[in-house]
């Protein structure tokens, strides 16, 4: 049995009896074989020494059992590591950022406390799946629905607050922006409630999510101030229709216009759906009159609501000479399971698992990724961002990419977000350190090349947060300085996901 | 809110349409009461695969095919309701992302990957063979016996899945590293053979 940093054996073994008097025997993992379960599948560190690995792990079912963990972790200065699901591959999974720390397992908390159809919103516990919430409501036939990321096994919790979203109506797909009110639990087991659900017998903690006075809520959104252990969130009422329009432009240009246009329809709300962007500069060789650039547009809403903002989106797009405009089928919910299963289930607020059959190694998919990480830079939403950051891969590429030698793949532009866009390079990770090591080189030189040009992460796979939170340094890195302040004054022993997104306690902080 | 999915489907890596005829994991084959493996899954578009699939359906084990790696109404309607209810045994012959998904949503529910080999065929057919875990109460296989077995290999994979019984001390299990593809020639598949059980 490995120990956590800096702790001896024997606090060790007195804290593990605590929890175990805490949580139960059988919540407590200790063993090589258990506590290998939270490795990071995906890690770029696969195998080697960096791989960051949990020492133990403990699983409470109640929050008074997460109080219990955490003031058991802090007596003994013990760091944890809190996940919902640990399913956030990718990102980092269940491992933790800080090597040796205890995982905090919250997929035991796994209650639909309150799914409200009226007022639509729910109430869940961390543990809580899309999967699951989806099943709660499937089974009481509530007339809302979810939002799934893809895959949809994860925790809904989870997912918001690592900054993760899904793929059907704004404001839903935002997932973090989309809650209302948490509970936490502090490093000092103290439980606090934010928003409305700081009033005692709240009734309105799911109807109000500011609440008064300063919003605290942003602190836990891809933090290690506190450990939620209930969320609220807006729920979609099930839309009446949704239609998907697909607009091209042939110019290389064009990619200015459709953009500005598409903007304004998405912030006048007309356009609500989780929209796509494919194409870029185009290759040598290809046909005359190919599209360069195609934009999906999804629109949800009542049926006659529906085709009269799609027609409005066929006037704006008009405008741009050239441009092509094509309404799609108009889908009327609830779908039939024929129809379902010939649509993107999480177009429609059904969770699956379908990402993982196009990950794998098959026949006419000889090289796939198998494990990923991607390197995901905001960049403003124009058409000049989109051209600017083209050029920039494109100057940068073969350098990067050791002669080309190197498959990484990118940039794709995506326009999931509203007000912003994420341009995307992905690398593989296997099983071979050599190519692992070789794609963090990669990874590491894009965030910096990057970053010159003022473009940096949203969010990042755990190996690389320290990483990309130092390009975050304007007045000489001010944004860090104020979060480990806070950091420290709320846990001053930092035993709290020590190094999450770039944030250290005191005492782990490097100069 | 970035997308993996729409990452993927932009870089061409798409999903691989049915090539064999055979039923999708929708349509399960006729189901027997099966002796100690609840099901065995199959990748119907390998010979070896098939060929594994009729040996266990003849011996009364129910098994469901499937073609791409997508396990979602698999796991729905027919893996997680019986995983709510006990723990059963799972076996399969197929890519590595139906493992990879399966052993995660395993844990949760107290089983284990007891047995884990990887089958690289090369374009010749020429298949390697890699045994990357095998609980010792398994019947024993080794990379040795499947050369040894030639095209027939597939059987002796049979073997270890036939060996499994309900009460059989399953101590030794994974995690496998299914989410992590090996290298490979170029113009190679990869088969992964694998058994959930409980512990």
């Amino acid at each position: 049995m490995a120990l956590p940093p800096n702790v001896n054996a024997t606090d060790f073994e007195s804290a593990l009896r605590a929890w175990r008097d805490s949580v139960g025997a059988d919540w407590v993992f200790t063993s090589d074989a258990d506590v290998a379960l939270y490795r990071d599948a995906y890690s770029p560190f696969w195998g080697e020494p960096e791989e960051r690995v949990a020492s133990a792990a403990v699983a409470p079912s109640t929050v008074e059992q997460v109080q219990a963990v955490v003031r058991v972790a802090n007596q003994y200065k013990i760091p944890l590591y809190a996940i919902s699901t640990g399913r956030n591959l990718a990102y980092g999974g269940s491992a933790p950022v800080y090597s040796g720390s205890v995982v905090l397992d919250l997929k035991r908390m796994n209650r639909v406390l309150e799914v409200n159809e009226r007022n639509a919103y729910a109430l869940v516990e961390p543990g809580v799946s899309y999967f699951d919430l989806h099943e709660h409501i499937t089974k009481a036939k509530l007339d809302v629905w979810v939002d799934p990321p893809d895959p949809g096994w994860g925790s809904v919790i989870g997912n918001a607050l690592d900054g993760g979203g899904g793929w059907t109506a704004y404001p839903f797909r935002d997932h973090f922006g989309a809650h209302c009110g948490m509970e936490v639990v502090l490093a000092n087991g103290e439980i606090v409630r934010t928003g409305m659900g700081a009033l005692p017998d709240s009734k309105s903690w799911q109807h109000n999510k500011w609440g008064y006075g300063p919003w605290v809520d942003g602190l836990f959104r891809q933090g290690n101030m506190g450990v939620v252990t209930k969320m609220g969130f807006y729920m979609m009422p099930r839309p009446e229709a949704m239609q998907t329009a697909t607009v091209q432009g042939a110019g290389q240009d064009d990619i200015v216009p459709l953009l500005d246009t598409l903007n304004l329809l998405e912030n006048q709300h007309v356009v609500n759906g989780s929209t796509s962007l494919f194409g870029g500069p185009r290759p040598p060789g290809a046909p005359p009159g190919a599209a360069a650039w195609t934009i999906q547009v999804p629109i949800y809403g009542p049926e006659k609501v529906v085709r009269a903002q799609m027609e409005y989106c066929r006037e704006k797009f008009a405008k741009i000479p050239g441009a092509t405009f094509t309404e799609g089928e108009l889908f009327r919910t609830p779908l039939d399971a024929a129809t379902l299963n010939r649509v993107r289930k999480v177009s429609f607020g059904v969770p699956d698992l379908s990402t993982f059959g196009m990950l794998g190694r098959n026949p006419a998919n000889p090289a796939p990724p198998g494990g990923h990480i991607g390197f995901s830079p905001i960049i403003p939403r124009t058409g000049e961002a989109v051209l600017e950051y083209s050029r920039f891969y494109t100057e940068n590429l073969a350098t990067v990419s050791e002669g080309g030698t190197l498959r990484f793949l990118g940039p794709v532009f995506m326009t999931n977000w509203e007000r912003s866009m994420v341009a995307m390079i992905m690398f593989p990770i296997g099983r071979d350190p050599v190519h692992n090591r070789k794609m963090r080189g990669a990874f590491e030189r894009w965030v910096e090349l990057a970053a010159a040009k003022g473009w940096a992460e949203y969010r990042a796979p755990a190996a690389f947060q320290d990483l990309c939170a130092k390009t975050y340094s304007y007045n000489n890195g001010a944004l860090t300085r104020l979060r480990e302040t806070i950091k420290d004054a709320v846990d001053p022993n930092g035993i709290l996901s020590p190094g999450r997104y770039g944030v250290w306690p005191k005492h782990l902080r490097k100069a | 809110m970035t997308s993996r999915r729409q990452f993927l489907e932009r870089m061409g890596w798409t999903m691989v349409p049915l090539a064999s005829g055979l039923p999708d994991v929708s349509v399960a084959m006729p189901v027997t009461a099966p002796p100690a493996l609840h099901t065995v899954l199959i990748d119907g578009r390998y010979p070896q695969a098939r060929s594994l699939g009729n040996r266990i359906a003849g011996r009364g084990a129910a098994v469901h095919v499937v073609t791409d790696g997508e396990i979602t109404d698999l796991w729905l309607r027919e893996i997680q309701p019986v995983w709510k209810r006990r723990p059963v045994a799972l076996a399969g012959l197929t890519g590595s992302s139906t493992l990879f998904c399966l052993e995660q949503l395993a844990w949760t529910h107290g089983l284990r990957v007891a047995f884990h080999a990887e089958h690289v065929v090369l374009p010749s057919q020429q298949t390697l063979h890699s045994v990357q875990w095998r609980d010792t109460a398994l019947a024993p296989v080794d990379e040795r016996t499947l050369v040894a077995a030639g095209a027939n290999w597939s059987a002796r994979i049979g073997d270890v899945f036939t060996s499994y019984h309900r009460n059989l001390p399953i101590t030794a299990t994974g995690p496998s590293c299914a989410g992590l593809e090996p290298a490979m020639p170029a113009g190679a598949s990869l088969l992964t053979s694998w058994i959930i059980a409980p512990v």
